[in-house]
């Protein structure tokens, strides 16, 4: 077993690349770097400018498109709303098991309301780094951690999200408010996928 | 306090002179050889494009590292699938033909070391690797991470303790199988 100054040490030796000194660096390299960027800053202005051109030939008929993209949007948007409204709300029974997140964080909710979440699957019962309890409020999804980085002070972080329903096994979890910003970045980066009921 | 006082072809040929060597390494060490040349120039591409925004002195290096971070995280997002994808075919006894990092390792416990950093989250992971290989001081990796230096503190002190406990999982489980191993060959 090694003790946290043996594992600083450890870790320190594991450096890839202990001495930057060491790597081949071309001074001249740097003014040609440089005029590369500045070849493709070069470009990328032209193709802005072409584009502004060929904006203002179309000028004349912006106003017509745009009204005509914005009833077209509201009509599908109030017909996708009602259709999320008429789905099924994901409730306890729906969130209880085992999830993997787009970046591949697991999490196992279990039915007495507490949670562990890990990088694989065989820790996620343990929630190797977090843990905590969740509950609904109404149709909010709240969790807060007990360990883990979602702990300030000796106190778990609160998050509110939405679960909005894709199908039978993905989920999209939407923040309402979370201040920590992990659990945020592992949540926010896709669905949320069933691994296990 | 901006750079932008200075021709910024200058100030861009002085930072990229002074500070490459720095941030070569800072990427060699989270990426592999195949990938670091991408990443060093995204890097500074981006670096260029903000240069108006950089700061001077020490405050250089630490924000060179934050712009190199946001590179990084980009392309770990995206590649984290394919690590679970790549440690699912391990474990099926399947050795993929490419993995997606290749680490220069220079021993087991290195080994080790690099996987047991894998069972922590991407902030403790580079709050590790910032303190202990850029040797930056917790100020700096705040500035880095956008976080608080109190925050960095407490970060530290977790991950390490986490870490530790990750090595003596591995180290536990590798004696197992070596016992297991030694058994077998023994005729039992």
């Amino acid at each position: 077993m090694v003790t946290e100054d043996r594992m600083r040490t450890l870790f320190i030796h594991a450096n890839p690349v202990p001495d930057a000194s060491s790597i081949e660096f071309d001074p001249i390299g740097a003014a040609a770097y440089l005029e590369t960027i500045e070849q493709r800053s070069s470009d990328m202005t032209q193709v802005e400018s072409t584009t502004q051109n060929r904006d203002t030939e179309r000028r004349g008929l912006r106003p017509l498109l745009v009204g005509a993209v914005a009833v077209v949007a509201v009509v599908l948007a109030g017909v996708f709303i009602a259709q999320i409204r008429s789905d099924d709300a994901v409730d306890a029974s729906g969130v209880t098991g085992v999830w993997v997140s787009t970046d591949g964080v697991y999490i196992q909710f279990n039915e007495d309301g507490t949670y562990g979440a890990s990088w694989t699957i065989e820790d996620v019962a343990e929630g190797s780094f977090e843990t905590g309890i969740w509950r609904f409020e109404g149709t909010e999804f709240v969790w807060v951690a007990s360990t883990g980085n979602c702990m300030v002070a000796e106190e778990g972080l609160v998050g509110r999200y939405t679960i909005e329903p894709i199908d039978a096994t993905a989920t999209n979890w939407v923040p309402i408010d979370d201040p920590c910003i992990d659990r945020v970045a592992d949540l926010v980066g896709g669905p949320m996928y069933r691994v296990s009921p | 306090m901006s750079a932008a006082t200075a021709e910024p072809s200058a100030i861009f040929v002085r930072i990229y002179t002074d500070h490459f060597r720095s941030v070569y390494a800072y990427c060699r060490r989270r990426v592999g050889a195949d990938r670091v040349d991408d990443v060093v120039a995204e890097a500074f591409l981006t670096a260029w494009r903000k240069i108006d925004e950089m700061p001077t002195g020490d405050e250089t290096l630490p924000w060179l590292y934050g712009v190199a971070h946001r590179v990084l995280l980009h392309q770990w997002r995206g590649s984290s699938r394919r690590k679970r994808l790549h440690q699912r075919l391990v474990s099926l006894g399947v050795e993929p033909a490419s993995p997606p990092e290749t680490v220069i390792v220079a021993n087991e416990e290195s080994r080790m070391v690099w996987e047991a950093i894998t069972g922590l989250r991407e902030t403790d992971q580079e709050v590790l690797r910032l303190s202990l290989w850029e040797e930056l001081p917790h100020g700096e990796i705040a500035q880095v991470l956008g976080i608080r230096a109190d925050a960095v503190r407490k970060r530290y002190s977790r991950a390490l303790k986490n870490l530790t406990k990750e090595f003596n999982k591995l180290e536990t489980k590798n004696v197992g199988s070596a016992l297991l191993g030694k058994e077998a060959g023994s005729g039992h």
